[in-house]
């Protein structure tokens, strides 16, 4: 459909869009932007840590693992997985090297 | 009077053709949009035929079928870390990976798969040396080549130029970055967020130790807050049109697609490419060892998008300036990020001055044959 022949609510949106894309995109890749976005994750990660200790203390004292203990344990184990990736990788080089050299 | 209802009359048939349209019209609005809503219809992606022929931990290396090469050496495409490989293989008849296969070229994508908490640890040196060195090696000996060309597109083309660098004696004789960022300062949006220290790359991690897709996706929508809008209008115009909503959407899947990035590359990214803008200074470490980007003497090409509003010509154009040791062409293409390789801007802009330049620095396989 060529732009002539669009219909009258879309050339009204288009009109609305190139009016404020602009204005809005300059606003985002602003410096108060950029603040405003780095003040929300750290609003963000402060309530999400108070909440979780907060939790964890409860959890403690009923005994109970918290989500912290699971993401540590979790964390823990992705890195020896990681650790036995690298072993194997390393043992691999130095077969290959053997190899090569004999 | 006469003239007035000869007008009228001749006017009828047009305006019940344009209510007949509408009707017609509405009909399949209505029925590609239960579909589509639905998600009856979601879009298959990817469809190129191919065979992995390679793999390390989550990383891929595919080759797609051609039983007509006719062009040697064979090309490694890189993909990006921040999004799915099938930008490249999108659909039948819009796909990168298509096109150069019909061009007669022997392709093969390196493919880095979903992260997740183990591969939450991998570094650039995992990216460089213990998936994409090996895996161009593998490429070369499975085409039974000399040489390949190693052709990356945005992080990935970082990622290809990085490995080219550190491992000079990996047989490659083109190299082709596209959309590549190598200078910082040129990034602008949200990754200047990251790279003046306002918002650190731990603050963004999730319990895996990667940062989530849903962030990535936010900050790629919010660079352009009113292109979901724009998207939702085409998708509404042109709702009755069958072929166009399979193409919306197959780029909407692959838009909202982001994969989560690895953490530890996140923060040596952050700190040695964002803030010490190390690969513009030639600086960048790697395993404690410099990466000097002089140290790649293959035939590059650079291909930059005008109007890419991702990795923005800033970051991409000075990468000439960085290769002291090699020939680098440049090939500067009016389209966005996107452009370069899907769409109608791909296919008659992108892809013939790609496809001419890559027939330009390999040799038929003909004359190989004869030789």
């Amino acid at each position: 459909v060529s732009r002539g022949q669009r219909p009258l609510w879309r050339r009204g949106f288009d009109t609305v869009e190139r009016a404020a894309a602009p204005h809005l995109e300059r606003a985002v890749q602003s410096d108060p932007f950029l603040v405003a976005v780095g003040a929300a994750v750290r609003v963000r990660r402060l309530i999400g840590g108070t909440v979780e200790a907060a939790s964890t203390r409860v959890l403690h004292a009923l005994n109970l693992p918290a989500y912290s203990d699971v993401k540590r344990q979790t964390g823990r184990t992705a890195e020896i997985e990681h650790r036995l990736r690298e072993l194997g990788r390393a043992a691999d080089g130095t077969s290959r090297t053997r190899r090569r050299t004999r | 009077v006469t003239d007035l209802l000869h007008g009228a009359r001749s006017s009828v048939p047009r305006v019940l053709d344009g209510v007949r349209r509408e009707v017609e019209r509405n009909l399949l609005r209505t029925r590609n949009g239960i579909r589509h809503l639905a998600g009856i219809d979601r879009a298959r992606v990817g469809l190129t035929p191919k065979e992995t022929v390679w793999t390390a931990d989550r990383c891929q290396l595919w080759r797609y079928l051609n039983p007509a090469v006719r062009h040697r050496p064979p090309i490694v495409l890189v993909a990006s870390l921040v999004s799915r490989s099938y930008v490249l293989d999108l659909r039948p008849q819009n796909s990168f990976v298509e096109r150069l296969r019909d061009a007669g070229f022997d392709v093969f994508l390196v493919d880095f798969g979903i992260p997740d908490a183990v591969d939450s640890f991998n570094t650039l040196e995992t990216y460089v040396d213990s998936y994409l060195a090996p895996a161009i090696d593998r490429a070369r000996e499975e085409a039974g080549s000399e040489d390949v060309t190693v052709y990356g597109y945005c992080l990935g083309g970082l990622l290809a130029l990085l490995t080219v660098a550190a491992h000079p004696e990996l047989a490659v004789r083109n190299l082709v970055c596209m959309a590549t960022p190598v200078d910082a300062e040129g990034m602008g949006g949200l990754v200047e967020a990251l790279r003046s220290g306002r918002v650190e790359v731990d603050s963004l991690l999730d319990e895996t130790g990667n940062i989530p897709a849903s962030v990535i996706s936010n900050a790629f929508r919010i660079r352009k807050p009113t292109a979901d809008a724009v998207q939702y209008a085409n998708l509404w115009e042109n709702l009755w049109n069958h072929d166009f909503v399979e193409g919306y959407q197959a780029m909407a899947q692959w838009a909202h697609d982001h994969v989560p990035f690895p953490g530890a590359t996140a923060r040596q990214l952050a700190d040695q490419f964002l803030r010490e803008n190390a690969l513009r200074t030639n600086t960048l470490r790697l395993g404690g060892r410099r990466v000097d980007l002089g140290a790649i003497r293959c035939q590059v090409c650079s291909v930059v998008a005008e109007r890419d509003d991702i990795i923005p010509t800033a970051a991409s154009a000075p990468l000439p300036d960085l290769l002291r040791n090699a020939r680098c062409d440049v090939i500067s293409i009016s389209a966005g990020h996107v452009g370069l390789v899907m769409g109608r801007q791909a296919a008659t802009t992108s892809m013939p001055a790609i496809i001419g330049w890559l027939r330009k620095h390999s040799e038929s396989v003909a004359a190989e044959a004869k030789r």
